[in-house]
Order: C-alpha cells, then sequence, then structure tokens
C-alpha cells in the first residue's frame, strides 16, 4: 500500500513536470494581455528537437538550446502574426500546432526507432531515502528539479522586479508600463516568445528525460491542458503547483485505480481536473475577485461593427 | 427594403425546397442503384475478388517504423513486392474513424485490387468500402465473423504464443507477481492476457497477472507510467500487447525488471531483462494474397496458431537457466504438432466459478468472445 | 464609393493571388527537399478531384460540419462573445444523435427518426453551450475559456459513454457505440459519401449573412457586438439578444454533429469528430468572420483534407505532409491579414 502511494506521488509529479513548464509559460504570456494555445504546438516543438539533437549530438544543455529555439520561433509567429497582422489569437493558435504537429510528425519520423541517453536522475543523498516522497522529489532529473522552482522564480519576476510590473501592466492598464518607459507591443511580443520557450523546455523534458522517446503527437494535448489551467490558477504563479500536479494525479489515479483493482473509470478521472477548472473559475467569478487580467476580458469582442 | 428581404427570403425559401427534393431525389436513385447492385452481385457471383492484381493497399493505424505492430506489417507488404510481384501503396497514421474510408478508396482509385486494413478499429469502415467494391479483395485482422464475399480476415491464435510467454514468465519470476500492459478490454487480449497467465500457473501455480489497460496502441506516458508502477509493486515480469514495443522493453531494461516483447524480436535493446516475445509471422498473408492474384480468393476466415506457423516467438534469451529454454521448447513442439492448446480446462474465473471443465477445449469461437478474466489476473473486465 | 469599393476587391485579388503563390512556393521548396517534383504533385491533387466522384464527395463531407460550425462561432462573435466551443458541441449532438437513434427510433421509419435525432443533436449542442452562457450571464465568466474547457469534459463524456454505458454489444468489446439502423442514416449520392446536408449548411450561411446584412435583427446584433451600452441606450434587451444567439450558434453546432453522425460516422467512437469545431473556427477567423467568405473557405479547407489521402499515397510521402501543406496555407493567409488599427 505504501509502496503504492509513493508511487502514486511519483507519477504524479512525473506527469505534472512538463505542464509546469507550459503553464508558467502561458501564465506569463496571459498576464500580458495574450491567451498563447500555441503552446501545445510549442511543446511538440521542444520534443522533438530536443530528442533529435540529443541523438545527433548527445549534448544536452544543446538539446535544450535548440528546443528553445524551436519553441521561441512558435511563439514569435503567435505574437506577430496576431499583434502586427490581425489574426484572431485562438485560430492563429489552432493553426500554429497543426503546423507544429505536421512538421514534428513528418521530419521525426526517422526518430520514432532511434533510442539516446537523456538526462539521468541525479539523486539526493540522505533525502531521496525519505519515504513516500523521497524518490518522487529528490531522485529526479535536473529539468524537473528546474521546474519545482519555476513558479518561485515566475512569482519573484512578475512581482517584484520593474520588469515583472510591465509584462503585469500590458494586461492590465497599458499606462503603467509606458510610465516605466516600457514598449508595450515589445513586452507582449517577449511575453508570448517566453511563453514559447518554457513550453518547449517542458517538451524537452518530456521526450529527453521523461520518456526517453519520441513518438508522434507525443504531447497529447498536455499544452491545451496547460493553457486552460492557467484559469486554475487564478493566474497567479504559485498555485501552479496545485494546478499541474493536481492534473498530474489524475493520470496517475487512473493506473493506481486499476493496479488496486477498483472499478472507477479513467475518464471519469481524468475529466476531474476540468470540471474542477470550471468550479474554481465560478468561485472567483462569484468572489467577484478582479483576478482575470483586464486584457483577456477583451479578447474576442470585435472593436467595431464589422460590414 | 423590407420588400426587398422579403422576396430575398421567399426565393431562397423555394430554393431549399428545390433543392432538399433534388437531394431525397438522388437518395431515391442511390436506394435503387443498390437494389440494382444487389441483383447485379448474384448474377456476377462469379466476380473473383483480387483477381489479376498488380497493386495492393495497406493502410497502418501507427507509422511505419513504430518498432512494433505496424512495423512488422509494413514490412511484411514490402517484402510483398519482391515475393509476389506487388506493387504496394502503404498509409500510415490512418486513424480508427470514418475518415479511413476515403483512405481506402483513394487506394482503390489508384489501381488497388488487395487492401489489407491492418487494424482493429478499421474494420467497420472496410466493410462499407467492400461493399461498393465487390471486385476488390479485403483484408483485416484479429476481428470476429464474416459474411461479406470479398472480405477475409486472418486471425492469429495470439493466444498461443501467449501461452509460451507465460510459461517462460512463470520460470523466471522470483516474486511470482506478473504484470501484463494492453489497450482495451477487446477479446483477442483478454484471451492472451489469460493465455499469459494459464502458461506461467502451469509452471508457476502461485503466480498473479496484474493487468492494466491504457485505452491506447502506443501511449508511451502510460505505458512509463504503468511500468513504474508495477515495478514498485514488486512485479519482476511485464508482457505486453502493444503496437508501439520499444518503449516498453528499454525503460523495463533500466529497471530490471524482465520484460516480453511483441511483434518485433527487441531483445537487442534488453540485453539483460528481455525474455522472450511474440513475432508476428506472415506465411499466411503470402498464401492468401497469391490465391487471390490467380483469381482464387476465399471469403471467410484464416486462421490458426502456432499449428498453422501463424505465430511464433523469438528464442528465450540466453541469459535465461536451460530449464526455461527446455520447458519453451516442450510447449512449442507439443502445439506445434498440434496436441496442446491453452485453454484446455479446467479452466476457472476471476471469482472461482468453472468455466471450462475438465479436458474441454476450448474453441476458437469461444475465445473470438472472450469477456472474461481467468483466477490469478487482477484487472478490470470492462 | 464605387472606387473604394474596386480598390478593395482588387487589393483583396492581389493578396489572395499572393497567398497562393506565397504558400505553394513554400510547399513546393519542402517537396523538392523530399525529392518530389512540386508540378507533379499539383498535378496529381487536381487530378484527384477531376473525374473522381468519391473524392468530391469528401469535400462536401468535410465542408458540412466546418462551415456549420463556422456559423457556430460567428454568430457569437458578431454580438460580442466568443463561441471556441463549436468542437464540443459538434461532438455532444453527434453522440445525442447516435443515442436518440439507437435507443429510441431504430423502429421509425426514416423521415421521423431522422428529425427526431437532428433535434436531439440540436438541444444537446444547445446544452453544452447553456452551461458556459449560465457562467457568462449569472457570473460574468469568460466564455471564451469555458467554452474551451467544455470541450475538453465533452470528449472525456464520451470517451467513459463508449467504454461502458453505450458500448455496443455486438462491437467486439472495442470502444464505441452501436450502428445506426439503415434507415436512419443520411443516404448519399450515388458513388461518394457527399449528401444533402451540404446544402443545408452553404443555405444556413447564405441565411447568416442575410440576417447580418439585411434585417434589421442582424443590425440590432451587430450594435449589442459593436458597443453593449450604446445598444442599452437603444433600448436593445442586450442579454436576450445574446443568450438567444449564442444557444442557436450551439444549436447550431449540435446539428453538425447531428449530420455528421446520421452521415458519415455512424457509431460514435472516442474520436468521433474531433477537429471539425476548431476546423470551423479556423474557417471564419481567416476570412474576419464574413459567412459568404465562410463558404469559400470551408470548401478550400475541406478541399485540403480531401486530397490529403491522395497527396500521402501518390507521392509515398508520410501521413503529415498534406497537413504540412495545410498550415503553411492557413499561416501565410494569417501573415498577409490587415494590421490591426491601432488603439
Amino acid at each position: 500500500m505504501m509502496s503504492l502511494i509513493g508511487d502514486f506521488i511519483l507519477n504524479t509529479i512525473r506527469s505534472g513536470t512538463p505542464i509546469i513548464y507550459a503553464l508558467i509559460g502561458d501564465l506569463i504570456g496571459q498576464r500580458a494581455g495574450h491567451i498563447s494555445l500555441s503552446v501545445e504546438g510549442s511543446m511538440l516543438m521542444g520534443c522533438c528537437l530536443g530528442y533529435t539533437t540529443c541523438y545527433y549530438t548527445g549534448n544536452l544543455p544543446l538539446a535544450v538550446i535548440v528546443s528553445i529555439l524551436g519553441g521561441a520561433l512558435i511563439g514569435f509567429l503567435q505574437a506577430h502574426l496576431n499583434i502586427a497582422c490581425g489574426a484572431n489569437m485562438f485560430a492563429l493558435a489552432l493553426a500554429l500546432n497543426y503546423f507544429a504537429t505536421s512538421v514534428t510528425t513528418y521530419f521525426g519520423s526517422s526518430m520514432i526507432s532511434k533510442s539516446i541517453k537523456g538526462f539521468s536522475k541525479i539523486a539526493i543523498p540522505g533525502l531521496c531515502k525519505i519515504p513516500l516522497i523521497g524518490n518522487a522529489l529528490f531522485n529526479q532529473d535536473i529539468l524537473t528539479y528546474i521546474s519545482f522552482i519555476l513558479p518561485v522564480l515566475a512569482y519573484f519576476v512578475l512581482y517584484k522586479t520593474k520588469l515583472g510590473l510591465a509584462v503585469r501592466s500590458c494586461g492590465e492598464v497599458h499606462q503603467v508600463a509606458v510610465a516605466y518607459g516600457f514598449d508595450v507591443k515589445k513586452l507582449k511580443y517577449g511575453a508570448v516568445i517566453v511563453a514559447g520557450m518554457l513550453a518547449a523546455v517542458g517538451g524537452c523534458q518530456l521526450s529527453c528525460a521523461y520518456t526517453m522517446t519520441w513518438t508522434a503527437e507525443m504531447s497529447g494535448g498536455r499544452g491545451f491542458i496547460a493553457s486552460a489551467l492557467v484559469i486554475l490558477c487564478c493566474w497567479k504563479p504559485l498555485r501552479a503547483y496545485f494546478a499541474a500536479y493536481l492534473f498530474g494525479a489524475a493520470q496517475a489515479l487512473g493506473i493506481l485505480f486499476q493496479l488496486m483493482g477498483l472499478p472507477i473509470p479513467t475518464n471519469i478521472v481524468n475529466m476531474a481536473p476540468y470540471v474542477i477548472t470550471l468550479i474554481a473559475l465560478a468561485i472567483t467569478a462569484i468572489n467577484k475577485t478582479p483576478m482575470m487580467p483586464e486584457e483577456l476580458k477583451k479578447i474576442g469582442r470585435p472593436l467595431e461593427i464589422m460590414n | 427594403m423590407k420588400k426587398l428581404s422579403k422576396k430575398v427570403m421567399s426565393l431562397l425559401l423555394a430554393v431549399c425546397v428545390l433543392v432538399t427534393l433534388v437531394g431525397c431525389g438522388s437518395s431515391a436513385d442511390t436506394s435503387t442503384s443498390t437494389t440494382g447492385g444487389a441483383d447485379s452481385s448474384e448474377a456476377s457471383s462469379s466476380v473473383h475478388p483480387g483477381e489479376g492484381a498488380t497493386k495492393m493497399g495497406v493502410i497502418l493505424v501507427g507509422a511505419r517504423d513504430d518498432m512494433g505492430y505496424n512495423q512488422a506489417l509494413y514490412e511484411c507488404c514490402m517484402s510483398a513486392e519482391d515475393e509476389l510481384g506487388l506493387e504496394v501503396l502503404v498509409k500510415d497514421n490512418v486513424p480508427e474513424d470514418s475518415s479511413c474510408e476515403a483512405v481506402m478508396e483513394e487506394l482503390i482509385a489508384q489501381g488497388c485490387k488487395l487492401i489489407y486494413a491492418t487494424s482493429i478499429g478499421h474494420r467497420e469502415y472496410m466493410e462499407e468500402v467492400a461493399a461498393s467494391h465487390p471486385d476488390v479483395a479485403f483484408y483485416t485482422c484479429n476481428s470476429t465473423g464474416n459474411d461479406m464475399d470479398n472480405v477475409c480476415v486472418l486471425t492469429t491464435n495470439l493466444w498461443d504464443s501467449a501461452y509460451v510467454n507465460g510459461v517462460a514468465a512463470g520460470l523466471m519470476t522470483e516474486t511470482n507477481e506478473l504484470g501484463y500492459i494492453a489497450s482495451f478490454q477487446i477479446p483477442v487480449v483478454m484471451a492472451s492476457i489469460n493465455a499469459f497467465a494459464l502458461g506461467a500457473q502451469s509452471v508457476n501455480p502461485d503466480v498473479t497477472v496484474r493487468a492494466v489497460f491504457t485505452g491506447s496502441w502506443s501511449d508511451v506516458g502510460l505505458q512509463t507510467n504503468a511500468i513504474d508502477s508495477m515495478a514498485s509493486q514488486n512485479i519482476d515480469v511485464i508482457a505486453q500487447f502493444q503496437d508501439y514495443t520499444k518503449s516498453i522493453v528499454e525503460h523495463c531494461e533500466e529497471l530490471g525488471v524482465y520484460s516480453i516483447g511483441y511483434h518485433c524480436d527487441t531483445s537487442s535493446l534488453g540485453p539483460n531483462t528481455f525474455i522472450i516475445g511474440t513475432l508476428d509471422t506472415f506465411v499466411k498473408q503470402y498464401e492468401v494474397f497469391q490465391a487471390a492474384m490467380d483469381g482464387k480468393f476465399e471469403p471467410g476466415i484464416v486462421r490458426g496458431g502456432f499449428e498453422e506457423g501463424m505465430c511464433a516467438n523469438t528464442p528465450v534469451a540466453d541469459f535465461c537457466p536451460e530449464e526455461v529454454k527446455t520447458a519453451v521448447q516442450e510447449v512449442e513442439d507439443k502445439m506445434a504438432a498440434g496436441e496442446f492448446t491453452a485453454f484446455t480446462g479446467p479452466i476457472y474465473k476471476q471469482d472461482g466459478t468453472l468455466v471450462y471443465e475438465e479436458g474441454y477445449v476450448a474453441t476458437d469461437t469461444e475465445l473470438d468472445g472472450c469477456d472474461f478474466f481467468v483466477k490469478g489476473v487482477i484487472g478490470e473486465e470492462n | 464609393m464605387q472606387i473604394a469599393k474596386t480598390n478593395a476587391i482588387k487589393k483583396g485579388v492581389i493578396r489572395f493571388c499572393i497567398g497562393a503563390a506565397a504558400s505553394l512556393g513554400i510547399f513546393a521548396v519542402f517537396l523538392l527537399t523530399q525529392k518530389q517534383n512540386p508540378i507533379s504533385v499539383y498535378m496529381a491533387i487536381i487530378h484527384c478531384f477531376v473525374n473522381n466522384r468519391y473524392n468530391v464527395g469528401e469535400i462536401w463531407v468535410h465542408m458540412t460540419p466546418i462551415l456549420i460550425t463556422g456559423m457556430a462561432a460567428l454568430i457569437p462573435s458578431k454580438v460580442g462573445l466568443c463561441n471556441c466551443g463549436g468542437e464540443g458541441q459538434l461532438i455532444a449532438g453527434a453522440l445525442a444523435a447516435n443515442v436518440v437513434g439507437v435507443y429510441c427510433c431504430s423502429g421509425m421509419p426514416g423521415y421521423l427518426g431522422i428529425p427526431i435525432m437532428m433535434v436531439a443533436a440540436v438541444a444537446a449542442g444547445m446544452l453544452c453551450g447553456a452551461i458556459p452562457l449560465i457562467g457568462k450571464m449569472c457570473l460574468n465568466m469568460n466564455e471564451t475559456l469555458t467554452t474551451l474547457l467544455m470541450n475538453y469534459i465533452v470528449v472525456k463524456i464520451v470517451a467513459f459513454l463508449v467504454y461502458g454505458p453505450i458500448k455496443d454489444p455486438n462491437g467486439n468489446n472495442y470502444p464505441m457505440s452501436a450502428k445506426l439502423a439503415e434507415q436512419l442514416r443520411i443516404t448519399s449520392f450515388t458513388g461518394s459519401r457527399g449528401n444533402w446536408t451540404i446544402f443545408v449548411a452553404v443555405i444556413i450561411a447564405i441565411v447568416v449573412w442575410i440576417v447580418f446584412n439585411k434585417t434589421e435583427l442582424g443590425f440590432k446584433m451587430k450594435v449589442v457586438g459593436g458597443n453593449g451600452r450604446a445598444a442599452q441606450f437603444a433600448g436593445y434587451k442586450v442579454k436576450k439578444i445574446q443568450c438567444i444567439s449564442f444557444l442557436v450558434a450551439s444549436g447550431l453546432a449540435g446539428l453538425a454533429g447531428g449530420f455528421f453522425m446520421s452521415s458519415v460516422e455512424i457509431q460514435v467512437r472516442e474520436t468521433t469528430g474531433s477537429g471539425y469545431g476548431f476546423m470551423g473556427f479556423l474557417a471564419t477567423g481567416i476570412v474576419g468572420d464574413n459567412p459568404l467568405l465562410s463558404i469559400v473557405s470551408s470548401f478550400m479547407l475541406s478541399a485540403l483534407k480531401a486530397c490529403g489521402a491522395t497527396l500521402e499515397v501518390n507521392t509515398g510521402l508520410r501521413s503529415a505532409a498534406s497537413m504540412i501543406l495545410m498550415s503553411v496555407i492557413l499561416l501565410v493567409i494569417f501573415a498577409l491579414g490587415r494590421r490591426k488599427r491601432d488603439e
């Protein structure tokens, strides 16, 4: 029983890690007033590029850098085509996801049968022996360790630095950013590109650390999920832990129930995070706490009467 | 303005009515043409599906290089190019929904007279296409029943091979806990899990088999999670029924857990832990394709197991003790000679009720509808 | 006025030509790197539709759900709401049509059963849309995100149902629902899977255009969408108009699902109907929410989808090649968009 629980915690952390990356990424973008559903595409690019680089060079930092570049490309297209060319944010994100899926499926096909060494686990001596959580928290790869502190870093940058204030004001009241001498447009571009980059690192972790493998459409919707979970976080970085691991837990629960022989359908379990997100949205709306960045409330409304 | 819009609306309404009538009209055409078609198919029972075929179309549910089911089939069909002199057109990543109909139609439009729909989920849609192309020979795999004149179901009694795997697993396990990663609770999978359990129990009565269903033929993330969970449950041999097998064998090697392969020989990926695996063999496929090309297509079900050479196992790994190799060889020989089948009674269900009595040999039809687990298997039945 | 109009049309045509040339050019470069001859590939794509009834029928098969879900995205955006839930609403409609068809209508003749199934599909779509709508109207929850979440929830509900309650007893224990009875299926034109639902889809788009451009109701809706306060001052019932529009839109998406189920899918699987809602959203997104142009863009997207199999079988390229073509075209179209006015 104990090992089942310890296992469940391990699987939760493992499933949640790629999601934390994409979640923090899109959170930054959303605080700047831009929803990047294309983090799914960025994550996929990260998966594929990271794996390919790892295979051909064996150089892990390089793999991370190349994935970041791939994610940045998607992020740049998302920002540019929306801000400069007026494309509808969601339609554009969908198109970018199709693009990323098709390109990675096509060019990554030769990678399916290849194996890589990937990121190995680094056990923190002593701490990794703690029952139940030791294995899950202190015997992971470097990218997972980084993901543990990522929400804190994001919190620090967003709330304790001038840059963070400017980014947040992009999503609320532009004048503050302007007053500090920042260019609102550049900030938005930057935020969305960072979103893509972080999601790509999450993808790299998925293929080079978690599963050590690459198959087509590997991200399996994790990017979309992360975008939706930003709402569950109420746009606050520190709540990312709750949201991401809630999702990881839902995935891990499915396997747990089967091994325990419990007849709870996995699909109901997998539905839980979304339903909880809806409820959380409702609760924040009832409380009328001003959580959602102002810019996001304006999305979807045409500026003038179309003909 | 209002008058104009009224006129426009009434005009549109008229167009709607007209168009709906036309639409119904063409559906009337369709219905007459299908009855006409029925007549003609009775008259033309002399149509030999696939006769004189020069091209074959193959649709795969996964990628052609997935080191598993799809790759095995892809290689089989590509070597058909040399063996049988056919041109083979392959389309991979064809999903198991209605879009596969369009793919099959396209292959037929390109001149294929043999179509091989390789995944169970393609079957329904393949039948729709087969109904409108009586001169094309259709093949599918591992599903039940067939009453179409131009469809042949190639069913492998995979449970024979699973039984052999079970024997090896039962002898190699030190904890008496075995694991099985599968996709859906469809009969062929259930029967394979049962056979695996029976094989293991025949040499080691105390083993249990835990079955986990991921709901996919190839989701690596879920496979990895399942393996991790199983490993921490003291399960030391993990078998599988998946299309994509590479990640399972590799991850088991990493964890030091014995693995059992599927479809392809992946022993190189698990030099210290890969015990044995099921191999897809395609002898029957070539026979059947050739027969169709010669005008001797036989609809119905072509099935077999060890005896007919339709499935096989990889050799037992070198690191296994001799007794394992001899035990496995014995069972394989008996099966090949037709002296023994996996499902010979007495066989009990999970809850202990007797389902096949002593000495009774379950028929293929019964196994095709297998919807229960045998005693010793822990898992959800639906 | 006339000069401005012709100029606008000229600009549009030029942009279209540039867009077409750019995307075909980019894809041609891709083809060259894969050792394919772009000219022969493009000829094969065109040839795939000439004299091939089946493939032309495939265009209609895809166009119906894409166009109708496009309308389901367009109507709410005109009244100031954003409906990203076309995907889930279509799937819910398909599910409802199948369940009602299998469990209630199997004994009925087609002319009774099919309309009942479609009503069920519309109701399911509306139900799907009602939840985010209530959230918006009563709690001011952002409907973009709630509709997106509903998509996932609907998919999981379908998955749960096909693995359990509605699993086909004759289906090999595979996760799919029972098939619809013969008489409940929308019959196709001979030689293809296309059917009369395409006419309904086009008529719906035309009606939407007429409503928005030629009727008073449409004018009211656009005012509501443009400036809610002005509409209120003008005495329009803003909430009522928004609610009805949203429900009609989600009902339409459900209807698309019902059509799709009855004409093409016949049974429900885990992945039934996936992708169409998003493609519909894309189809209207790339033409700036214009119903008539949406007919053209849906046609284009459907044709791209339909020729995918040909492209891949012909060239031996992997299955993602046609998707690359589609996404390149979409991105180029977006890149040629008008710049946003400065705020």
